[in-house]
């Protein structure tokens, strides 16, 4: 059944929405953890559901997946925890150098000791993006929502999405420093 | 890697939720599907959520634009745009779309690099004890209140300068920046008055930033060098090893653009419908204006599709636009956008000499936390770009 017709069923019968719960407290408490930490997120990815309840008789129903609307509502949530999520980039950029790597895959290991390597300064400009772009960035990034599902999630126009996924990344590659020299290699002459 | 990957990495994926941490929010929910009362939200006090939801916001009325001053004196950044007044009507504005089509089917891929300096600024508020106000006065541009923040004493626009040089695929090279510097530029004001509140302030020379334990400087940083990275961004729709698989047709471009819409979803063209007063062709609209001035600003298409997007772009509804516009960092370029009901819009920035996209700017055409409509938010502007044979100059200590 489409979340969609959950949804409408538990109009009548609230209980339906407890399968909305099911099918995404998960996914969405992870994104949460990944935007401010795992305690924080607890909490936040709570309120994602039972605002979301609140609000399911407007949700329209030509909107069969409900991903996106559960999105943007979390990151809505975040918008109004910046302050936290800011200090736990931070903590986040200290401990990055030294965290242990999981898996033995090479080439998981190897993105790992660049973003270790790149950690304080790769926070850093998290934390300086403006809270539009970081949020479209992190939707891509994290919640891995295309294009269009971040336009439905953070309800911006498509060409918005664009402009500031495009300024996001930009932002994020300039402050990047040579992190991985090891990783890429430059065009020799000839 | 790119630095969609190192954000992967830098915030790793979180186990998940303890058995506890499901049961306890599977608890409010049911709490809340009997009516029972809710705890304590986890906003501020005095502070909503604003929560997302289709058709909840208020349907403003059209942007009622106003010149405003051309700034000058010391310090200050531009920061204001000098309005958006009249541009082009839309014959005009059609027919100089396809004469930069000519000039970009016209254009010569003459060096190894392409290399660009830009200028990047982002506004922010300053409060009391010369600190940034919290960001989320701009708590999502769509979201905003008209009204100034408290405490709020004077802008500010914080600057970096990005020096990057691309090299396309060749051999062993799959794309991407060879290298580059970055540098903080330092603050300047966006208008004489913000200066004038800053010096009644004491001239602080530095103020304290609203998301860390730190300062942001009137003063320039250091120029660091930012080493070769892979695996560019998309040029507008397609990935940067897809750029061969553009048409040069403009019909073909067009209805790859196209195939974008139906990912939309018809909430979503419902939920613009309800917002902006966008019909469903305007949100059509929204989808190949952004896909073209993607590929017009992709350095590493083939100048015929480029031709091909500014076809495309001449042909869409309602094209806005204005030559001669001084963009936040002092640059002249054309203006092109389309309107909407936001309460900010998007200028993409044209330079008329070369066809190129050279950035874009962020500006209200509403009241936005008190600021004046016109107020520029945000800018990412080149001030020289090109083709060269010279790549950057690694420093050697």
């Amino acid at each position: 059944m489409t979340d969609a017709r959950v949804i409408e069923k538990s109009w009548a019968d609230p209980e339906q929405f407890g399968a909305i719960f099911d099918r995404y407290f998960g996914q969405i408490h992870r994104y949460l953890a990944r935007r401010v930490g795992g305690r924080l997120a607890d909490d936040l990815a709570a309120d994602v559901f039972t605002a979301a309840f609140a609000q399911r008789t407007r949700y329209d129903l030509d909107q069969e997946c409900a991903r996106p609307w559960l999105y943007g509502i979390a990151t809505n949530l975040v918008g109004a925890q910046r302050r936290r999520e800011q200090r736990y980039y931070r903590a986040l950029a200290r401990t990055a150098a030294v965290r242990p790597a999981h898996g033995d895959e090479e080439e998981r290991l190897t993105d790992r000791l660049s973003a270790a390597a790149a950690g304080p300064t790769l926070a850093g400009a998290l934390a300086t993006l403006s809270p539009g772009d970081r949020d479209v960035l992190l939707l891509v990034a994290l919640a891995e929502l295309s294009y269009p599902e971040v336009a439905a999630a953070l309800g911006i126009p498509y060409g918005t999405v664009c402009s500031r996924l495009s300024r996001a990344r930009r932002h994020v590659r300039g402050a990047l420093g040579d992190v991985n020299p090891m990783q890429v290699k430059e065009p020799t002459d000839g | 890697m790119d630095e969609l990957t190192l954000i992967r990495e830098l915030l790793p994926d979180a186990p998940p939720p303890t058995g506890p941490v499901v049961a306890a929010a599977r608890d409010r929910l049911s709490a809340s599907m009997h009516g029972r009362p809710r705890r304590r939200l986890l906003t501020a006090p005095g502070r909503r959520a604003v929560l997302l939801v289709p058709g909840v916001l208020a349907v403003g009325t059209a942007a009622a634009l106003v010149a405003t001053t051309v700034l000058t004196g010391g310090r200050t950044d531009g920061g204001e745009t000098p309005g958006l007044p009249h541009s082009l009507i839309a014959a005009n504005a059609r027919q100089y779309l396809l004469t930069m089509a000519g000039l970009a089917g016209q254009a010569r891929v003459s060096g190894r690099y392409w290399c660009t300096v830009a200028i990047q600024a982002s506004r922010e508020m300053v409060g009391p004890n010369n600190t940034e106000l919290p960001a989320p006065w701009l708590n999502g541009v769509e979201h905003p209140s008209p009204d100034r923040p408290a405490g709020y004493q004077y802008s500010i626009m914080k600057r970096v300068q990005v020096e990057s040089c691309l090299a396309p695929p060749h051999g062993s090279w799959t794309g991407g920046t060879v290298g580059g510097y970055y540098q903080s530029l330092g603050i300047r004001f966006p208008t004489a008055a913000d200066a004038a509140a800053w010096r009644r302030d004491g001239a602080p020379d530095h103020v304290g930033a609203w998301y860390a334990d730190q300062s942001d400087s009137f003063n320039p940083g250091p120029r660091m060098w930012t080493g070769p990275k892979t695996g560019q961004p998309e040029t507008g729709i397609m990935p940067w090893q897809q750029n061969a698989a553009l048409p040069a047709d403009p019909a073909k471009l067009r209805a790859m653009f196209l195939a974008e819409v139906p990912k939309l979803g018809k909430s979503y063209l419902v939920w613009l419908e309800h917002t902006n007063g966008w019909t469903y062709r305007q949100a059509v609209d929204d989808v190949v204006f952004s896909s073209a001035v993607g590929v017009m600003g992709g350095e590493m298409v083939t100048p015929a599709v480029r031709a091909a997007a500014y076809r495309v772009l001449a042909s869409v509804p309602g094209i806005q636009v204005r030559p001669d516009v001084r963009f936040g960092n002092g640059q002249v370029g054309t203006a092109v956008w389309l309107t909407s009901d936001q309460p900010t819009w998007t200028l993409s920035c044209v330079d008329p000499a070369t066809s190129y996209v050279c950035g874009d700017e962020e500006i209200t055409v509403k009241p936005v936390a008190g600021l004046p409509v016109g107020s520029v938010l945000t800018y990412d502007i080149d001030v020289s770009s090109g083709w060269t044979n010279t790549g950057p100059h690694k420093p050697t200590h």
